[in-house]
């Protein structure tokens, strides 16, 4: 069975491991570009919104290189993020690719069960197999948390400009080819060695503003889609800081990872956002006002175009920022988005941020 | 006391049943008026710039209301059962009264949650209304009354099939006057209105219960082979895209025209596209 799932951000790095303990070959996409935003704004339809159309580009690319099983993950609510895997199937059925689709849904586990079963035909060697797998892929999903976090903190006192995200892919790369536990522990202790050495001494004192980075989980994880607006703003002096990143969107989805935050978020959110629609609209404004409450300088709304519960959150997101007098950026994200324009915008921003301080 | 019903999203959803609920209690209510350039203007001005172009003329709406009005009734609806199976609101609709409060401040809303998963959609209505000192069984008593009224519903026949919300279809001005200049026209037509209530077992996948009678629709559609379908749409709407693409694969043998109406779309282009459609359909016949 050769696997493939909806690429995005650097989940691939843990979920490597994960296929590959459970005997599935991965077939990982090359990474989002130009070619498969195209290949996927071609064949979906005109309002998608942005992940949708970078998701199945990246899905063609990887059935081209051989996959023969799609893994999606999905659920019954109310965001059309639960209808992306039939429309995804849908589309590439009628382009004629063939190709076993398994949708993850809260719902029909069993069926996960029964094909992982078809492959170790005995429960207690699948169950073994399966806890070691899991092991391995949170241990290494962690050591990815630790050097992305290190290498925010360290990006506004590097002393030579882009050498942080250098050496930080360099170590990514390394964990991504990593299989067992030791390399993992030493490549991640190498790692932040290797990052703070970059650290320039004089800078150390300095103050760093934080931003705060909300809004829709594709387009904050995914850094081809935000044009890598953590690693600019860290570049340009600020500590930039994303509510969300592979780590704990996997943690969070898979086993509940930081359901304490969620819930305190959800609380502080209470008064502007009653239910929970999808798309990351509690967590867009609760991180929001619990920034404010941390003393951040501002906050950045990054959304794709057209997104159902984001569009209603950004009219929430203004009056909260009317009503603190915190800077706030709304960054939509779409296909035509280009890179000059959030780089104006971005630099417009920081200066209002710095003259505010 | 006066409560305010925007015309708006749901009031075309739940217009006679409301209409005969608030009869059935004696309240008054008060109606915005029918939506016009000005409603548009003032929307665009309070709600984010991208929203669909519905919400921002529900919030033209509401901003005419809002001093007329003691109360602003508005529905969330969250979760509903229908034959067992969860069915949810559009995520804009469940958002809604949160934008309004946060747009609108100190305003008095009656805001009828209904979350089934909680309590049934007749316990939620006597929430909201106990307040004005009804007993629940007076409440009651005026829904199921009201429900009762409003069951029945005709099928009628016609040759080309509407699909599209009603809040869009009966908004003469949101709709361009897409039914009246095809009344003139003398196309028989019918409008996928007259299959909201129904369920149907054969869709699986969509869970918006706004949204499913309009493939309910398209169903009846495929099975009494009708000669062309036009949907029609507010830019930019999120679900749009996802049931026309159902629409399609369901009747892929049937003329389909696509009309997406934002702030600026003129009535010339329009009446251009929906006259050549309607020749295509003439000479298919032919």
């Amino acid at each position: 069975m050769k696997a493939t799932f909806p690429y995005m951000g650097n989940i691939y790095i843990p979920l490597k491991t994960l296929l590959k303990e459970l005997n599935i070959q991965p077939i990982i996409p090359p990474p989002p570009n130009k070619e498969t935003l195209s290949l996927g704004t071609k064949y979906s339809p005109e309002l998608m919104c942005i992940p949708f159309k970078l998701t199945l580009g990246n899905l063609i690319k990887a059935l081209e290189m051989g996959a023969d099983t799609i893994i999606h993950c999905s659920g019954f609510w109310s965001c059309r993020y639960g209808h992306y895997p039939y429309l995804h199937a849908d589309i590439l059925r009628n382009l004629g690719y063939k190709f076993f689709h398994i949708i993850l849904k809260k719902e029909d586990l069993k069926n996960v069960y029964i094909i992982l079963k078809n492959i170790f035909k005995k429960d207690i060697i699948l169950l073994e197999k399966l806890t070691q797998a899991v092991l391995k892929t949170y241990f290494k999903s962690t050591v990815m948390e630790a050097l992305e976090r290190k290498a925010m903190a360290i990006r506004p006192l590097e002393k030579i400009k882009g050498k942080t995200t250098k050496v930080l892919n360099k170590y990514l790369k390394k964990l991504f080819r990593a299989d067992n536990i030791f390399q993992m522990k030493k490549i991640k202790k190498l790692g932040i060695k290797a990052l703070e050495s970059l650290i320039d001494e004089k800078k150390r004192e300095s103050f760093i503003p934080k931003i705060k980075i909300v809004g829709e989980a594709f387009c904050v994880v995914e850094p081809y889609v935000n044009f890598r607006i953590i690693e600019k703003l860290g570049e340009m002096g600020f500590y930039a800081d994303p509510f969300l990143t592979a780590h704990s969107w996997l943690g969070f989805h898979s086993i509940r990872l930081g359901n304490n935050l969620y819930k305190k978020i959800k609380n502080l959110a209470k008064e502007y956002w009653q239910y929970n629609v999808g798309g990351e609209d509690m967590n867009t404004i609760g991180h929001t006002l619990l920034a404010i409450k941390e003393g951040y300088s501002g906050v950045i709304h990054l959304h794709p175009f057209g997104c159902l519960p984001q569009t209603m959150v950004q009219g929430i997101l203004e009056k909260i920022s009317e009503k603190y007098s915190i800077p706030l950026l709304d960054i939509s994200l779409d296909e035509h988005t280009s890179e000059n324009m959030i780089e104006n915008r971005l630099s417009a921003f920081c200066e209002i941020i710095r003259r505010k301080i | 006391m006066k409560i305010g019903i925007p015309k708006g999203l749901y009031f075309y959803y739940h217009k006679d049943f409301l209409l005969e609920f608030f009869d059935n209690l004696k309240l008054t209510v008060i109606f915005s008026s029918d939506t016009n350039q000005k409603t548009i203007a003032e929307g665009s001005q309070l709600t984010p710039s991208e929203i669909c172009l519905s919400m921002k003329v529900f919030f033209g709406h509401i901003k005419e209301l809002v001093t007329n009005c003691d109360y602003l009734f508005l529905i969330r609806l969250v979760k509903k059962y229908v034959n067992k199976r969860p069915l949810f609101g559009c995520p804009k609709f469940i958002g809604l009264p949160d934008l309004v409060k946060a747009v609108f401040n100190n305003i008095k809303i009656l805001e009828l949650v209904i979350d089934e998963e909680l309590k049934s959609e007749e316990e939620s209505y006597y929430e909201v209304f106990k307040k004005f000192g009804f007993s629940k069984k007076e409440i009651l008593n005026a829904y199921k009354k009201a429900k009762e009224k409003t069951k029945e519903k005709k099928l009628e026949k016609g040759d080309i099939l509407i699909i599209g919300h009603p809040y869009i279809l009966f908004d003469r001005r949101l709709s361009l006057g897409l039914l009246d200049i095809l009344k003139t026209m003398g196309v028989e037509f019918i409008t996928s209105f007259q299959f909201f209530g129904k369920d149907l077992d054969k869709e699986k996948e969509v869970c918006w219960y706004y949204h499913r009678h309009l493939l309910a629709a398209a169903y009846w559609a495929k099975e009494n082979n009708i000669s062309g379908i036009i949907t029609i749409n507010t830019f930019p709407c999120g679900t749009q895209p996802i049931i026309d693409e159902r629409i399609k694969k369901i009747c892929s043998n049937i003329n389909i025209l696509q009309i997406i109406i934002d702030e600026h779309t003129q009535k010339e282009g329009f009446m251009t596209r929906l006259e050549s459609f309607l020749d295509l359909i003439k000479i298919k016949k032919k």
